[in-house]
């Protein structure tokens, strides 16, 4: 619809926006919480990168750290109990953990911004939507309180609300509305990354796949890279371009999709695939992994999944797997591949 | 991202519910600061009377010693009668126990019953009990004590029930709410299916489910209504002179604030301390009893 | 949100039935009469007779009740036996002062409470929280009484800076009186607000706040606080309600001619006229007020404000909110 309004102030930032052609990166974290008595150990030394219009896929289960990781991107790790242990993040130049509190505010809403995982506790329930999405346009934008409420409600149009809901609270909207409009809040200072927090889990089905193609659409649009944390392979396959596996806090697998969908590698995306109902032979059994993730405060000093591997061996268990490279863009963590002739049994070429 | 909910749960599954409490309340020092608090009142409050005589060392006036300011002999100094301000308060606090707790025993006992019964049965039972305690609930607690104490007379069975029936409203609509979500549990419902008495499954199954929000307003009105009866005294609605029941004291030592400040002072001290003990006692079993609400 | 007003004010009709019920019950089972506060004894039996009658102290008690009931309806308080004041003029010559003493407390208490609430919400855990939550501790284990003449002591006699009571020296007799009356109310709101605050702290719409960019300071004072807020007018209500209602032990610490002494007066002369008429007043005052908060919370929260507007209104909300 109005795009070309919301992308006004892009001329002058050209020259930002070309030189930093690497907006998002992210190198060694390690985020720990540390509890009364226990330490959890949420994310253990992960590193991607992520070039402007790109889209990265996060995927993992429940208490993989995917969330996490969002999180400290954006340096709005709970504090206590979240410490970031050690890591560097990079968004289009600025080192986020190193900036001060007035720095990051300037920075968070503008350059990198975040929807979260579920609309109906994200929205503040006393200010109305139309204030909601303009706090962020005034903030940053430094207009007018009318400029800033025009565009809220341009921002309702472009995802698909009628720009007169503005003046409406949030318990006046549906779930999928809601989430459109987290994602106008999120979009409305068009930033150059953008995270999105499995934002389709708490929607219904067909509400979904609305809002995925709108967040596609609108990625494509504006211009946005986008790190996608899911655990609905389905959404990596619709979206992404490259993928991260990941588990109990490191990247098992990374790659481009064809890399991870076409040769899977490392057994757990092979489990993960394998866990899928497959709709041409309904008769073919699930087969999903066995076991639960190790308990994050006590992981295992080898590698984190071998308890559940079916290919693990002694060695797997005794210390953590180096990343081994098939490509310049895809390796994964699997102390298999040490041996030079390992192959996965169903998936993988 | 982690639940610390069942951490707790399968790390102390041997321990029984109020073992568990207990064992969370330890670990909290201002607690155990207003417990320790509490033991100490309770036993000066067992053991003044067998020091001191109520009839000689209590009330008796000792006119040569009026009006004295705190010495090594008198610790508190004296009254305007000669009495040992020290004595007396330390004597006193058998009072603001006694009614501390027993005003708010009556008020649990009526108000859990009338709770129960309103959320179990509901209807016509529950509107009568409910409009009951709103029409209660208007009208000022200080107000229907300083009445009910006028109408009884002015002794300490009268205003610990004045200071007790005032605080029944709060214990029926905590117990009715609470047992309004537990009624429709399925535990409940089996109960009855076997044809459990009513009266049974109240006073075995829905009470004690509902227990720990009523330990939580019981331990934070044990101190609200020792204020309440101090205030009762103050205004000479409570405790008869010359009973040295600390409200009253006060009351008394009005008229010499400007000459024998010692006189309003200690008294208040020990106010304080003893309903702080209570309120400090009462934060950390709440904390104890409900983990979730603890940050 | 009219009609819901109308059914809270009509509320009041059985409140004031049942309010003069248990009072002219309690006192007529109270041992002794009006007749025992006055002197009796210079009377003639023709004398004591005629004020028998004129008291109706021969009728039951039901009878005065109904009696007293009739006038009301007619909105006449009466006049009280023992004191011979007319309760309405008396009240309504009253209550200014208490009005006064209230506002300026709740202005105190409020300005003092949401800070120190805020501010240990914030630093949750620290020393900074212990320490707020440690003097409103004590601020709410002090009676108001002991706070008062802790005051006296302190301002008026070691230093001479404000009176000890009364309501002569202007402004300068009020700083005791509220304070003391401010201080009470802060210790409540205090821990209210900390303890509302603490529970939104962790909300996600904070979050999503944060992640936009909203300078902490915005983030607490107009996301956080904006939330938090009705627990923390209910307080605010109910202890300013208490304070209006019931202030009769402040009021009587500082000579303050308020209705709280005017009640415990009524009370201590047996009149039962005066007593009933003060708390049915106060009852009033009472739950007007506690309407307006009630009122108030539709203005903080759209999603309550929706209720009210709805057409159809479960009895049963009632029932949960008293």
């Amino acid at each position: 619809m109005s795009v070309e309004n919301i992308n006004h102030t892009e001329e002058n930032e050209h020259l930002r926006y070309d030189t930093c052609e690497t907006v998002l990166e992210v190198k060694d974290l390690v985020v720990h919480y540390e509890l009364e008595d226990e330490t959890v150990e949420a994310v253990n030394g992960i590193s991607f990168s992520l070039k402007r219009g790109q889209t990265i896929g996060l995927v993992g289960e429940t208490g993989a750290g995917k969330t996490t990781t969002a999180l400290s991107t954006l340096n709005l790790l709970p504090d206590p109990p979240g410490v970031i242990k050690n890591g560097e993040i990079t968004v289009c130049g600025h080192k986020m953990l190193e900036l001060k509190p007035q720095e990051l505010e300037k920075i968070r809403g503008k350059e990198i911004s975040m929807i979260f995982q579920d609309p109906m506790t994200s929205l503040n329930p006393v200010m109305t939507v139309g204030e909601q999405i303009a706090e962020s346009v005034r903030l940053h934008e430094g207009i007018s309180k009318k400029e800033a409420f025009e565009r809220a409600q341009e921002m309702l149009e472009l995802v698909g609300i009628p720009g007169e809901r503005a003046i409406d609270y949030p318990h006046q909207f549906s779930g999928g509305m809601k989430q459109r409009v987290v994602i106008a809040i999120a979009l409305a200072c068009n930033p150059y990354v953008l995270l999105a927090d499995e934002p389709t889990t708490a929607l219904d089905v067909t509400i979904q796949a609305q809002v995925l193609d709108m967040i596609n659409d609108l990625k494509k649009r504006l211009g946005t890279a986008l790190v996608m944390i899911t655990h609905d392979l389905g959404v990596v396959a619709e979206i992404c371009d490259q993928v991260a596996v990941m588990y109990a806090g490191r990247i098992v697998e990374y790659g481009t999709l064809e890399d991870v969908f076409a040769h899977t590698k490392h057994p757990y995306t092979e489990g993960l695939f394998n866990s899928l109902p497959n709709i041409a032979d309904k008769n073919a059994e699930l087969k999903p992994i066995p076991g639960l993730m190790p308990d994050p405060t006590k992981l295992p000093p080898g590698c984190a999944f071998a308890a559940r591997c079916q290919y693990a061996t002694e060695a797997c268990k005794s210390a953590q797997p180096e990343p081994t490279y098939f490509s310049d863009t895809h390796y994964v963590l699997c102390t298999r591949y040490y041996e030079p002739d390992f192959r996965l049994l169903t998936r993988g070429v | 991202m982690k639940n610390p909910e069942t951490a707790v749960t399968t790390k102390k599954k041997n321990r029984s519910r109020a073992g568990e409490t207990w064992h969370r309340l330890k670990k909290n020092k201002g607690a155990m600061l207003g417990l320790a608090i509490i033991i100490l009142l309770v036993l000066i409050a067992l053991y003044t009377s067998i020091f001191w005589d109520y009839n000689t060392m209590i009330v008796k006036v000792n006119i040569p010693e009026r009006v004295q300011p705190p010495s090594p002999v008198h610790p508190f100094g004296t009254d305007d009668m000669g009495r040992d301000v020290l004595i007396r308060t330390l004597y006193g606090t058998r009072y603001s126990l006694i009614i501390g707790f027993g005003a708010t025993a009556i008020g649990l006992i009526i108000g859990v019953l009338l709770g129960a019964v309103a959320g179990y049965f509901g209807g016509i039972y529950e509107d009568i009990i409910m409009r009951a305690t709103d029409i209660f609930a208007s009208i000022p607690a200080i107000l229907m004590g300083m009445v009910i104490v006028c109408v009884l007379g002015a002794s300490l069975p009268n205003l610990l029930i004045a200071v007790g029936i005032t605080a029944v409203p709060a214990f029926t609509r905590i117990t009715r709410s609470m047992v309004l979500t537990i009624r429709n549990q399925e535990y409940i419902e089996a109960a009855k299916c076997i044809g459990t008495p009513n009266l049974k499954i109240i006073i075995t199954e829905v009470i004690p489910n509902s227990l720990s929000p009523i330990i939580v307003v019981a331990s934070s009105r044990i101190g609200s209504c020792t204020i309440q009866a101090a205030g009762l005294s103050f205004l000479g609605f409570g405790v008869p002179a010359p009973a040295p029941e600390w409200g009253a004291m006060i009351s008394l030592s009005r008229n010499y604030i400007r000459t024998a400040p010692w006189m309003t002072l200690f008294p208040s001290l020990f106010i304080i301390i003893m309903v702080l003990a209570f309120n400090i006692l009462g934060d950390g079993l709440r904390d104890a009893l409900d983990p979730k609400l603890k940050r | 949100m009219i009609r819901y007003i109308i059914k809270r004010l009509l509320w009041l009709i059985p409140i004031i039935f049942c309010v003069a019920f248990i009072i002219y019950a309690l006192i007529d089972l109270a041992p002794g009469t009006i007749l025992d506060t006055i002197s009796t004894e210079n009377l003639s039996p023709e004398e004591y007779q005629q004020l028998v009658e004129q008291y109706d102290l021969d009728k039951p008690m039901i009878y005065r009740y109904a009696k007293y009931m009739l006038n009301l309806l007619r909105g006449d308080l009466g006049r009280g036996e023992a004191t011979g004041l007319d309760v309405w003029r008396e009240y309504t010559s009253r209550f200014p002062a208490t009005l006064k003493l209230a506002i300026a407390g709740l202005i105190i208490g409020v300005a003092l409470a949401i800070p120190l609430g805020i501010i240990a919400a914030k630093n949750a855990g620290t020393w900074v929280d212990n320490l707020v939550t440690g003097f409103t501790m004590i601020g709410i284990s002090m009676p108001s009484f002991c706070l008062g003449l802790i005051l006296i002591i302190c301002f008026s006699y070691k230093i001479n800076i404000f009176p000890a009571g009364g309501f002569d020296s202007g402004i300068r007799s009020m700083v005791l009186p509220a304070v003391a009356s401010g201080l009470l109310m802060a210790g409540t709101t205090a821990r209210q607000t900390r303890s509302s605050m603490l529970e939104v702290m962790r909300a996600d719409y904070l979050r999503t706040a944060r992640a936009k960019g909203v300078p902490e300071k915005r983030v607490i004072r107009k996301h956080a606080l904006g939330n938090a807020l009705i627990p923390i007018i209910t307080s605010i209500g109910n202890t300013l309600a208490i304070m209006l209602a019931g202030s009769a032990v402040v009021e009587s610490v500082f000579s303050w001619p308020g209705v709280g002494r005017l009640t415990v007066q009524a009370v201590n002369s047996r009149d039962a006229t005066l007593t009933c008429g003060c708390v049915i007043l106060t009852c009033i005052v009472f739950v007007v007020l506690l309407l307006i908060v009630d009122l108030l919370y539709a203005l903080v929260d759209p999603r309550i404000k929706a209720q009210y507007t709805a057409k159809k209104r479960k009895g049963e909300k009632k029932h949960e909110k008293s």
